[in-house]
């Protein structure tokens, strides 16, 4: 199909509505990097070693580097369309104009539950973690970082992002740490990587722990629309970020597993606390040191949860499919402020659900909205590309990862009929919600919606030239 | 048209009337201006590199000289801002005191502030070698390791300005959180684990003046440590809004690396202990009184990040030396000039200025780890006087000019007069300091300095393209001008 977008007037149109009403471009590669970076190392630090109770330790590598594989595999799909459509809508964005206003919608819906969901978990494992640390009134300490962040947030993109990469580098620098302190010198042993797990409900059980540590990698695309210079920046950042994290990933899986079995990091919800705790027990400046540089972990998850919830919630906002002043944007700090204080429901989620069933909520919703993007991959960049190999070859990488995506979530489903069952609930809710107001409410003139309707346009264009 | 648009054609109109056209990169902030001083600057580096000499000069006693001896630098920031907001040209010291005064004056001052930031360099360098070898444990390494090392060191210092100024401003930015968070989390460990390890150590030190050589020289090393804020200057061809950012950005760095820098020497002689204990150690003093307290891991932790400081701190400083030969060779005032001025069209960087400066600092350092003794007291004095002598002669430039001619520009004038009178005094007595704390780089000095003297009356003066060159005409601007879209 010929693309006629280029000779309509849409990006002017968008371009002026942006200059109004839309962020300033002023992040860069480093700023992508640290906010990808930092909401998925936070993962290291917790719960991860749950998966251990399901599977032995040889079986969780394999199951991490099918998630990578999956990873991998969909992160081009979602750079070229991040780049194609550069809107803070992300997914929504890519659906909308693929199939429609509801699918739109729902796949909005989907990020927003996802990101409320992690930023949820990551509030949870803070209290936890104050709580474990002894520090009083964690509870208290928790909202009041929340609240401190929020307030930071609104005073614009520039001052979080550097914040950002500040707490994102000493968590980095926190692990780096741990690696020193532990001395696996003649303890690495590859009996337990080679033991049989029980397949497949072991994996089953496992997999949200695993897909945890990668959840919110797409938060890249949701600031696409503050970023300079896109088509290089988004694909450099999702390669360096997940080439990042599973350099981490692994030096911490390894050197845990190397130094104690399995069965010592099983049932902890801070191994890597735990670790330091066996092996480094006399030495207390290093565990108060790699305490206090683990928070600053917590904190750029937190901080990264909120940059794509709040994006999120703007994009809808400002679509109309929510209410409209949660897509508002300060003028001065060009900061989404209403989209960035609704995101005390992560607050509220991580108040009153148990952290570990947010987790598994947080990869219903993911998967799904994985699954709906790379579904509208192939309307919006498949059908238009010209038949050979290089299409055939795009075809089944969308095809494989929908097939991943599809098993992942049979998986889920197989084990936690119940959630599943919430999820659902809360999906019925939203399309309720869709067709009694969302639906009614929408503004034409967002960039998301400009989009989708110039695509429709150039449908019609093409089929009349070609009839 | 963009505010920052609009802003750059100002500047590069300003730029025009000192009689250049712009060829470097202009994009720098206040906060890029400010880390790029700061990072020269480098308490972290300063203290850690100077510590041992520090307590063997005078003990602990010589904690409470640096906050006083960072007063009297204030002052010498403060007369060399004031001149950057009125001439924001590349070149610093050298191109102001040609404008306050005279050529030949001009050209000494900048040989003198290229041979101090050459040693300086060389200084950085060669600690952070020591401090690598310390890290690994290898206590007697040979020279050619030593020298193998700081090679590696400067030709990445090279390769890095060779790629551009954004690869430098990335890490300048990075030195200013390594710095804060740095030096944050080591003074409050040192100050929480310390005392469980040693007494109040600063109680049971007093100020004697029966050592005053001791405590002459720890002045010295004071003043060392708060030497770099004028890096600011060089690059302010690369700033936007040079006369508001630059003056701005070495204000900004020195009042922070007086607060960094004081917390850090605070916390060091508050966990030091018994200072017989350190030269005993046979480690650099700071990694010992460190690991003393707070054990094996945490201390190589906190010795990476110090590592990480000082790299980017010399790395600065490379790019400053960079700016000092691009500017004179700018004026014809070198020797090469016509190649050494070239500025890569790519890059936005001058490659052969990277290259000359990477090679001589290289061919020093030789010199240097040959020497019988330890080189770092020689550096020090080389690249303490020749910058003293440098700052010295720009500030009496201005105050000549301040007191005598245009009393309109210099908005501050009693505060400036007082303020350039006490540091040309405080510059003065630092360098007849040097004269006490080395000769020998009081002698290096004067050699090069008269070497340089031969090729300046005998070559330079005589060369009519360095004659005709300070300012060009208008036509000549033009015509370049045009030479360059072309």
């Amino acid at each position: 199909m010929e693309d006629y977008s280029d000779i309509m007037i849409t990006r002017k149109h968008i371009n002026e509505f942006n200059k109004k009403s839309g962020f300033k471009k002023i992040l860069a590669f480093r700023d992508l990097w640290g906010i990808t970076v930092g909401l998925m190392i936070s993962g290291l630090f917790f719960e991860w070693s749950q998966a251990l109770r399901f599977v032995k330790p040889g079986s969780l590598l394999i199951l991490i580097s099918g998630i990578f594989l999956f990873y991998i595999l969909y992160m081009p799909v979602l750079s070229r369309l991040a780049v194609s459509y550069p809107y803070a809508g992300g997914g929504y964005a890519y659906s909308r104009i693929a199939f429609g206003s509801f699918w739109g919608f729902m796949t909005g819906i989907l990020k927003v539950g996802e990101f409320a969901c992690i930023t949820g978990v990551l509030l949870s494992y803070l209290e936890s973690y104050l709580k474990m640390l002894h520090i009083p009134m964690a509870d208290y300490v928790k909202m009041l970082i929340f609240a401190i962040l929020m307030v930071f947030h609104s005073t614009g993109t520039k001052k979080t992002v550097f914040l950002q990469l500040l707490v994102t580098t000493i968590g980095i620098s926190a692990l780096l740490l741990l690696f020193m302190g532990i001395d696996t010198t003649g303890a690495l042993s590859f009996v337990e990587l080679t033991e049989p797990s029980h397949l497949p409900y072991g994996m089953a059980g496992a997999l949200p722990f695993v897909l945890w540590l990668f959840l919110g990698i797409d938060v890249t695309v949701l600031t696409v629309e503050e970023t300079k210079n896109p088509g290089k920046q988004i694909p450099l950042a999702f390669l360096a970020s997940l080439l990042m994290l599973l350099f981490l990933l692994l030096g911490t899986i390894l050197i845990c597993l190397a130094c104690v079995p399995a069965i010592f990091l099983a049932g902890a919800s801070f191994p890597l606390h735990r670790i330091l705790m066996l092996l480094q027990e006399d030495d207390k400046v290093l565990q108060a040191v790699f305490s206090f540089l683990s928070l600053s972990a917590f904190l750029a998850g937190v901080n990264a949860g909120l940059i794509g919830y709040s994006r999120q919630v703007f994009s809808l906002g400002r679509a109309g499919y929510l209410p409209s002043v949660l897509g508002k944007i300060h003028e001065k700090s060009k900061a989404p402020y209403a989209a960035v204080f609704s995101s005390a429901l992560a607050l509220l989620l991580s108040g009153f659900f148990p952290a570990i069933s947010l987790i598994k909520m947080a990869c219903f919703f993911a998967l799904i909205s994985y699954l709906l993007t790379a579904l509208s991959y192939f309307p919006l960049v498949i059908r238009k590309m010209k038949k050979g190999k290089r299409r055939v070859l795009q075809k089944g990488m969308v095809g494989l990862v929908l097939l991943m995506c599809a098993v992942g979530f049979f998986g889920m489903l197989f084990l936690n009929l119940l959630l599943f069952g919430i999820f659902s609930g809360i999906l019925i809710l939203a399309a309720v919600y869709y067709l009694a107001v969302g639906k009614k409410k929408v503004n034409q003139d967002a960039p998301e919606e400009v989009e989708a309707n110039s695509e429709r346009i150039n449908i019609i264009i093409t089929d009349m030239i070609k009839s | 048209m963009s505010k920052v648009t609009l802003q750059k054609e100002k500047d590069q109109e300003d730029l025009r009337k000192f009689g250049y056209i712009q060829e470097l990169n202009r994009s720098m902030n206040l906060f890029t201006n400010f880390a790029i001083a700061f990072s020269l600057i480098s308490p972290l580096t300063g203290i850690s590199v100077l510590y041992d000499y520090g307590i063997q000069y005078s003990g602990l006693a010589g904690v409470p000289l640096l906050p006083i001896v960072g007063i009297f630098q204030f002052l010498v920031a403060f007369s060399l801002s004031e001149i950057a907001a009125i001439y924001p040209v590349a070149g610093g010291v050298y191109k102001w005191t040609t404008i306050l005064s005279n050529k030949t004056l001009g050209w000494f001052s900048g040989m003198a502030a290229i041979i101090g930031w050459s040693a300086c360099g060389i200084g950085v360098a060669y600690g952070l070698t020591q401090f690598l070898l310390s890290l690994f444990h290898i206590r007697f390494a040979s020279d050619l390791m030593i020298l193998t090392i700081m090679g590696v060191l400067l030709f990445s210092y090279s390769i890095m300005n060779l790629c551009g100024m954004q690869l430098v401003k990335w890490f300048c930015h990075a030195s200013v959180m390594i710095h804060i968070v740095g030096i944050l989390l080591i003074a409050s460990l040192l100050f929480i684990f310390g005392q469980s390890t040693t007494d109040l150590s600063l109680e049971s030190q007093v100020l004697s003046m029966d050592n005053w050589p001791g405590l002459l020289s720890t002045v010295l090393l004071c003043h060392w440590v708060f030497t770099g804020f004028d890096a600011s200057a060089n690059v302010s061809e690369e700033s936007l809004n040079p006369s508001s950012s630059v003056p701005l950005g070495i204000m900004l760095s020195v009042v922070i690396s007086y607060v960094l820098g004081n917390l850090f020497l605070l916390s060091l002689g508050y966990a030091t202990g018994d200072v017989s204990q350190i030269a005993a150690s046979h480690q650099p003093g700071i990694f010992y009184v460190i690991s003393q307290v707070l054990g094996p891991i945490v201390s190589k932790y906190l010795f990476l990040i110090i590592l990480v400081a000082m790299f980017i701190c010399g790395l600065a400083k490379q790019t400053l030396i960079v700016r000092m030969i691009y500017a004179l060779s700018r004026d014809n005032a070198l020797p090469k000039a016509n190649v050494l001025k070239v500025v890569s069209p790519t890059y936005e960087v001058p490659t052969y200025s990277v290259i000359v400066a990477g090679a001589i600092i290289l061919f020093a350092s030789i010199f240097t780890v040959m020497l019988p003794s330890d080189p770092l007291p020689l550096l020090i004095a080389v690249s303490a006087l020749g910058i003293c002598l440098s700052h010295a002669i720009t500030i009496a430039s201005s105050f000549k000019h301040l007191i005598r001619y245009d009393r309109r520009q210099f908005r501050h004038k009693p505060l400036s007069i007082v303020a350039r009178a006490i540091a040309i005094l405080w510059l003065s007595v630092i360098c007849i300091i040097v004269g006490f704390f080395n000769i020998w780089g009081v002698l290096v000095v004067t050699a090069l300095l008269g070497v340089l003297s031969i090729y300046y009356f005998v070559v330079l003066k005589n060369d009519p393209g360095y004659e005709s060159n300070i300012a060009l005409s208008e036509e000549d601007l033009i015509r370049i001008e045009k030479l360059r879209r072309n």
